[in-house]
């Protein structure tokens, strides 16, 4: 019951976003070149995807160690970000004191209820060997006939063209049917204790 | 090379001769798989869970007495009894020869441990009790589960799905031997082994063959993948011989 | 889910309508929040399981373990294979410690009581700290108790003490004290030899449940599975208890308590008389006698009706020890009655005469291991020792006494009064992770870490043949949940002599740097420099270099035994007098009792929990209607409890066995008010040659108090079946006794007799594919 009125509204064919502490935009740091981004790859951030079971939101520490010293004064996120690292601005001088920094907490996007064991590495290894199987495969990217992709060009299978998002909202219901489809089409285990056990 | 294999059949070996009954197969097999903690209530009342369990029976009076012990996990039988007789499908057998316990389908008719010969299937009759800090040590791998879902010895399915992703990571066969159940790490005298007995090379399926095996209740048929070794009697047989003499 | 219309509908006008759901459904806040930490350590990836070594010096002494680590909390102990000790083996007990660690009833506090008559109070560090440094300042009587080890909180303790002018002991409830003290007379040293039962083929033990709890149990369970495989050895087993190491022994011998002496020196009658051995093995046996030879009175058919058990079976044992590779031994209970040392330097005698000393599958000597900053000994103090130095304690000569790892007020038998002595101490300084019942007559009371988080060294007890140091190391950072104002044992007493070091990690650390400066020969950990020394080490937990043996493979006998010491008992007055036999289960002594993994693990031979019974054999309970459940009086001279009884066919007639642990007065909510203290009631009797308590020495009167409870076990729980082809089982109903289920008839077959068809194809893919 949970599981499903948890739903986010938009999945459900409402156009909602929510805010987040800090409002990071992907467009900015994720965003092609072309279109004013850095084309930073996904998995500088989201580093332990293709060895663990969740690719998870970095540390306060990764963020920090560009902006203590590029971005702008006046932004107001970056404003808030400074303060969570820690990061201020003395005589002329930029100190970071990690004792006046305090996590980040983020409003989760994705959320897969309990009783799912769902585990990244499996399916970055899968659909980095078979790019054929990746879908909602974002304009910028060309991956056509390749046999070997990297790993930041899957993501968009599941979670939507994120980099091309101001503010992350989930584009996939990612309800059991969907996984089981994709594994059926795929010859992905069907076993149900592949995922629930 | 798919992580699931068809031709795997997963099982256990337990040497009865081996096994002296310390019951440490019990708490690791509690530990790894977040069986709810067995409170002096749940003693008293006869509903203790324990997933793998050690019988202890006795064999002959005093002076001549002594206890043997038997350690008895779900014998993920072939032809399960629990599992055609489960209304919503939530126990079955999989490709590679477990029974499947799905503990969010399951809900709590209890028709699969009316029918199990062995008794190896537990029921959540009061909601399990973690107080806050113990919460602490519960294995993520495993769902913790709630009030009325049925639960049993699942032969560490968390940990034969690490090792074969990881063996596909790497691109690789899995050994045998790689993937070990909790109560076998916890095994002193290597009592129980467990493994692939499709594999003939596998230390399990050249046990199972070994003289000494046999099966649970083999009149019920239901073709259990856990192999039993029977123990050594010494003194017995000289006895027998002895009389034998003794006749003459 | 009491979300009706109305609240829906106002509620989505004030929020976004995304909020609501999430609030209706009751998903709870955490969940919704992905937090990102200040700093990542890059070992900290969720989903991906660290294992750290280390070694739990007070539940598990000398065992290398491997402790699982997912995201900063600990999920799993198990044994490190790697480690000379426990290779294969494991503990029951590993991973109750994960309780002691996650507990609802840690300690996270300082507590201080402000006088002799006052309460318990919470008290900050700051505060604690002052009146810590006032009580063991240069000018204090100081005192350190801990339990018996051999590691740096040893030689923390020994230095600490020494430089106050003071004293170090150690208690053990049920000490080994004589076990040791015989080895020293037979092998001129106090530590273990190795027993190589792994390559031996006969092994014969008293008393010692060395499967079960005894010294080492990871290590000498592992040898038996070897001593089971492929040229499967012989197993005989001397205990007045069956224990698991007498269920899994061939053949098992009750004798009466105190005559195990008497069985040996009637086994080596035997083989002397039967010439099984060699001259020169006899020879150097009889040496150990003051007229060289056996006394008379040791035939089988004599000690038969001294000791209760059958001649034949003496005789088998003498003649199936005397071929091949044999080790005989002895620990337990054995050494610990009135003649618990002459009982146990016979017995270790023995090997001897089969001539296993210093050869493989018999006794082998372990080298002499001298550490420094580690110190300690694995022989606690004795009763003797203890009497006295209570009496020092009463009449109020010593100022402060700091006590770590042992609960003194819980474990000291009646007759000592340690609650009285400690009256008398200006500054009782109690270190404990939980209340006990010493924290709660301490003054200063402090939390204290666990191993998780504390570095240390410890050398094995036993050594494995060569010198081994095992490491104990954090695997969990002191920001554990509930433990950030805890502190390490080691830590501070260095706070408070700071000549010992700067904390516990620099002492280890010049441990390991001093073995890298002697590592280049055959050492566990070869490296370039002392940095990655100490990583190395880290990885395999601990040091050894196999090439340190003892120089001394055939030992000469120091001290030959001089006289026999008389087997006495204390007595109750009663003409229902029962031997007492104590034994340790899981609980470890009380340790383990507020764990409630330990509390609910049964107990292998009566499947019971959680409470304290009687093991009373089944006839003789039908005889005094005693029935399972019962509530039983046990008393003896010291003391008396309440026990519920279990009757069962494999207690020897006229003893009965009760295990420790339960009955602690402060403990937490698992293990107050629960059960009885066994260790109150032990008489005071001594060993009259060492001074060692004779804990196996108490005859109890047996006594139904006239109520019944039900006994929390596990068997019953399941219904039984016949677990072996061909042997049918006896179910004996309720209140019935085995007798009567026979003479009913109660059998119940396995209908097929089977062993598995090897020759058809055992393919058990079973119902495959088919299915949805």
């Amino acid at each position: 019951m949970n599981a499903w009125l948890g739903q986010p509204l938009p999945v459900l064919g409402f156009e909602q976003t929510f805010d987040q502490p800090i409002n990071f935009p992907h467009t900015k740091h994720a965003g092609p070149v072309t279109e004013g981004g850095l084309g930073m790859d996904c998995t500088y951030c989201h580093r332990t995807v293709e060895n663990s079971s969740t690719a998870h939101v970095p540390a306060v520490e990764l963020c920090a160690s560009c902006h203590r010293a590029i971005g702008s004064e006046s932004s107001e996120e970056l404003k808030k970000l400074r303060e969570s690292a820690g990061i201020y601005s003395e005589n002329n001088q930029v100190i970071v004191d990690p004792k006046k920094a305090s996590p980040i907490n983020w409003k989760r996007v994705h959320r897969l209820p309990d009783h799912v064991r769902f585990v990244h590495s499996a399916h970055i290894n899968y659909l980095t060997n078979n790019p054929n199987a990746i879908k909602n495969i974002p304009e910028h990217l060309s991956i056509y006939g390749k046999e070997n992709v990297l790993s930041s060009e899957v993501c968009s299978t599941c979670h939507g063209d994120v980099a091309s998002m101001e503010q992350v909202h989930q584009v996939e219901p990612l309800k059991m049917g969907q996984c089981v489809n994709c594994h059926r089409e795929n010859g992905g285990p069907t076993d149900c204790a592949a995922c629930h056990h | 090379m798919v992580i699931e294999n068809k031709d795997r059949s997963w099982g256990m070996v337990i040497d009865t001769d081996k096994c002296t009954g310390c019951n440490g197969c019990v708490i690791a097999c509690q530990v790894e798989n977040n069986v709810p903690l067995n409170d002096q209530n749940k003693f008293e009342r006869g509903r203790v869970m324990s997933w793998m369990r050690v019988e202890r029976y006795w064999e002959g009076e005093f002076p001549d007495v002594k206890a043997r012990f038997i350690p008895i996990p779900c014998q993920h039988c072939a032809n399960a009894p629990c599992e055609p007789v489960c209304p919503v499908y939530a126990t079955y057998h999989n490709n590679e020869g477990m029974n499947i316990q799905v503990y969010n389908r399951c809900v709590g008719t209890r028709y699969c441990a009316n029918g199990c010969p062995y008794i190896v299937r537990f029921f959540n009759y009061w909601e399990p009790i973690w107080p806050e800090e113990m919460r602490n040590h519960l294995n993520p791998d495993v769902t913790v589960r709630s009030r009325g879902i049925m639960e049993k010895c699942s032969f560490c399915i968390q940990r034969v799905r690490r090792g074969a992703r990881k063996a596909k990571e790497e691109n690789r066969e899995l050994k045998d031997g790689e993937i070990t159940t909790a109560c076998q790490d916890a095994c002193s005298t290597q009592a129980i082994t467990f493994g692939d007995l499709n594999d003939p090379q596998s230390k399990v399926s050249k046990l199972s063959k070994d003289d000494r095996s046999y099966t649970l209740m083999p009149q019920f048929n239901t073709d259990p993948n856990v192999i039993y070794l029977a123990s050594i009697k010494v003194n017995k047989e000289e006895s027998q011989e002895e009389k034998a003499q003794s006749h003459d | 889910m009491k979300l009706n219309r109305r609240e829906f509908l106002t509620l989505s006008g004030k929020s976004a309508a995304g909020a609501v759901l999430f609030a209706a459904c009751s998903i709870p806040e955490k969940e919704l929040i992905v937090q990102s930490p200040v700093d990542m350590p890059e070992d900290l990836v969720r989903g991906v399981d660290e294992w750290y070594a280390t070694n739990w010096s007070e539940g598990a002494p000398g065992d290398g373990i491997l402790v699982r680590v997912l995201e900063g909390r600990i999920k799993k102990i198990k044994g490190n294979p790697d480690h000379p000790i426990t290779r294969e083996g494991s503990r029951t007990i590993y991973d109750t410690a994960l309780q002691i660690h996650y507990n609802p009833d840690r300690l996270n506090t300082y507590k201080v009581r402000r006088s002799k008559k006052g309460i318990l109070s919470n008290t900050s560090e700051t505060e604690a700290n002052k009146l810590i440094l006032e009580a063991t300042n240069k000018n204090k009587k100081i005192v350190v108790v801990t339990n018996p080890t051999k590691s740096t909180s040893g030689w923390v303790s020994k230095e600490f003490a020494q430089s106050r002018g003071g004293r170090y002991l150690t208690y053990d409830p049920l000490d080994q004290y004589n076990l040791y003290d015989a080895l020293n007379d037979l092998f001129g040293s106090y530590d273990l030899p190795i027993i190589d039962i792994s390559n031996s083929e006969n092994v014969l033990s008293f008393g010692a449940d060395w499967i079960g709890g005894w010294i080492s149990p990871a290590h000498y369970s592992s040898s038996y599975g070897k001593l089971r495989s492929e040229n499967r050895g012989y197993f005989a087993h001397v205990e007045p208890r069956h224990s698991i190491t007498s269920a899994a022994a061939d053949t098992w011998l009750s004798p009466f308590p105190g005559t195990e002496s008497e069985i040996a020196l009637s086994i080596a009658n035997v083989i002397i008389n039967e010439k099984l051995v060699s001259d020169q093995q006899i020879s150097d046996f009889l040496k150990i006698f003051p007229d060289g030879k056996i006394e008379y009175g040791y035939n089988p058919s004599d000690v038969e009706k001294r000791t209760g058990v059958s001649a034949d079976k003496i005789v088998e044992i003498a003649r199936k020890i005397s071929n091949g590779k044999s080790v005989v031994f002895a620990g337990g209970s054995t050494s610990a009655y009135t003649n618990g040392k002459y009982n146990t330097f016979v017995i270790y005698a023995l090997n001897f005469l089969l001539g296993s000393v210093g050869k493989e599958g018999g006794l082998i000597l372990n080298p002499k291991v001298e550490v420094d900053y580690i110190d300690g000994s694995n022989k606690s103090n004795s009763i003797k020792d203890w009497q006295e130095e209570l009496a020092q304690w009463r009449a109020g000569y010593v100022d402060t006494v700091i006590i770590k790892g042992v609960d003194l007020v819980y474990s000291m038998p009646n007759s000592l009064d340690v609650k009285g002595a400690l009256a008398n101490v200006e500054n009782v300084i109690s270190f404990g992770t939980s209340m006990n019942e010493t924290l709660e007559a301490s003054d200063i009371i402090i939390p204290e870490t666990t191993f998780f988080q504390d570095w240390g060294a410890e050398i094995p007890n036993p050594l494995p043949g060569f010198k081994t140091i095992s490491l104990q190391q954090p695997v969990v950072t002191k920001n554990s949940p509930g433990t950030k104002s805890t502190s390490s044992y080691v830590d501070k007493i260095i706070e408070l002599e700071s000549s010992l070091g700067s904390s516990a990690k620099s002492v280890v650390k010049k441990i390991f740097d001093n073995e890298f400066n002697d590592s280049d020969n055959g050492g566990s950990v070869k490296a370039g420099d002392k940095g990655s020394f100490l990583n190395g080490v880290q990885q395999r937990g601990g040091y050894w270099n196999i090439k340190e043996t003892s120089d001394q493979k055939t030992p000469r006998l120091k001290n030959p035994f001089t006289h026999s010491i008389e087997n006495t008992f204390s007595t109750t007055n009663d003409s229902n007098e029962f031997h007492l036999i104590p034994f340790t289960n899981n609980l470890n002594n009380g340790k383990l009792a507020n764990i409630p993994f330990a509390q609910q693990i049964p107990d292998p031979i009566t499947s019971a929990a959680w409470q304290t019974w009687v093991e009373i054999n089944s006839h003789q309970a039908e005889e005094m209607g005693i029935k399972e459940g019962d509530i039983i009086y046990l008393k003896s001279d010291a003391g008396e409890i309440k026990c519920l009884a279990y009757p069962h066919p494999a207690v020897q007639p006229s003893t009965i066995c009760v295990p420790t642990g339960q009955g602690t007065l402060r403990g937490g909510r698992y293990s107050e008010e629960r059960g009885s203290n066994l260790l109150k009631i032990l008489s005071d009797k001594l060993d009259p040659e060492t001074g060692s308590l004779a804990w196996a020495s108490t005859k109890v009167s047996v006594k139904r108090a006239g109520g019944n409870k039900k006994l929390p076990k596990f068997e019953g729980t399941v219904e039984a079946f016949p677990v072996e082809p061909g042997i049918p089982i006896l179910i004996v109903a309720p209140g019935e006794t085995a007798h009567e289920a026979e003479k009913k008839n109660h059998h119940k077959y396995q209908e097929q007799l089977n062993l598995i068809d090897k020759d058809k194809n055992n393919n058990h893919n079973g119902i495959s594919g088919e299915k949805h």
